[in-house]
């Protein structure tokens, strides 16, 4: 995931949710340590023991985009607003983008899987949904 | 329980905690990295499978917390370090 360029302090944590899923956020500090915000949310699957992720949302320019990564062997990602919420707080839209994420993940997974099939199939590759 | 529910049930896990760590900023002065792997106060199941998961991230490299759901409204989780 492309690193956000900010003057606040970047703090990152990882959820496990399954041997090969996983969430992470960024949050953004401020230097007094006081206000903390959630900035970012991607998922992060694994693929021969290496975490890669498939989709994030951002929220660092004051409306929320979606990247979703083309393929594995590029760390390029298409931006869309398409069905994004847009309007809200920072919070709000994030909590939006977990819903998304808890509603649509196995879309956005198979997507991506499709999208990378031949080089999967070359390199001899299985990747769980779950 | 199939990979499925545990995902399933690990991602409203996960929202809970992210947004305890984002309203009461528990570590706040700390900079590292950490990976949190969530247990719920009711599902032992589900924390079965997710006590699996711990060692194949210590060997991956990763800081570990054990982030426990309680029942109490006043600290509803609680953190183990683990490495």
């Amino acid at each position: 995931m492309k690193k956000i360029q900010s003057s606040l302090i970047s703090k990152i944590d990882e959820f496990i949710l399954s041997e090969s899923n996983k969430l992470i956020y960024i949050y953004e500090i401020k230097p007094t340590g006081k206000v903390i915000e959630v900035i970012s949310v991607s998922l992060n699957i694994k693929v021969s023991k290496k975490w890669e992720t498939i989709i994030y949302y951002d929220s660092t320019h004051g409306y929320m985009h979606r990247h979703r990564r083309i393929d594995l062997t590029t760390d390029d990602y298409i931006v869309d607003q398409e069905g994004v919420r847009q309007r809200g707080t920072r919070r709000r839209l994030l909590r939006w983008a977990i819903e998304d994420l808890k509603k649509n993940y196995i879309y956005y997974k198979r997507n991506f899987i499709k999208n990378n099939k031949m080089y999967l199939k070359r390199k001899n590759i299985q990747v769980d949904i779950y | 329980m199939t990979k499925k529910m545990q995902f399933e049930k690990n991602i409203e896990l996960s929202d809970k905690l992210a947004t305890y760590l984002v309203s009461k900023k528990p570590f706040k002065n700390k900079k590292d990295k950490y990976t949190f792997v969530a247990f719920s106060a009711k599902d032992e199941i589900l924390n079965r499978k997710n006590e699996e998961l711990i060692s194949q991230l210590i060997k991956e490299g990763k800081k570990v917390v054990k982030a426990l759901q309680t029942s109490s409204k006043n600290t509803p989780w609680k953190f183990v370090f683990v490495n």
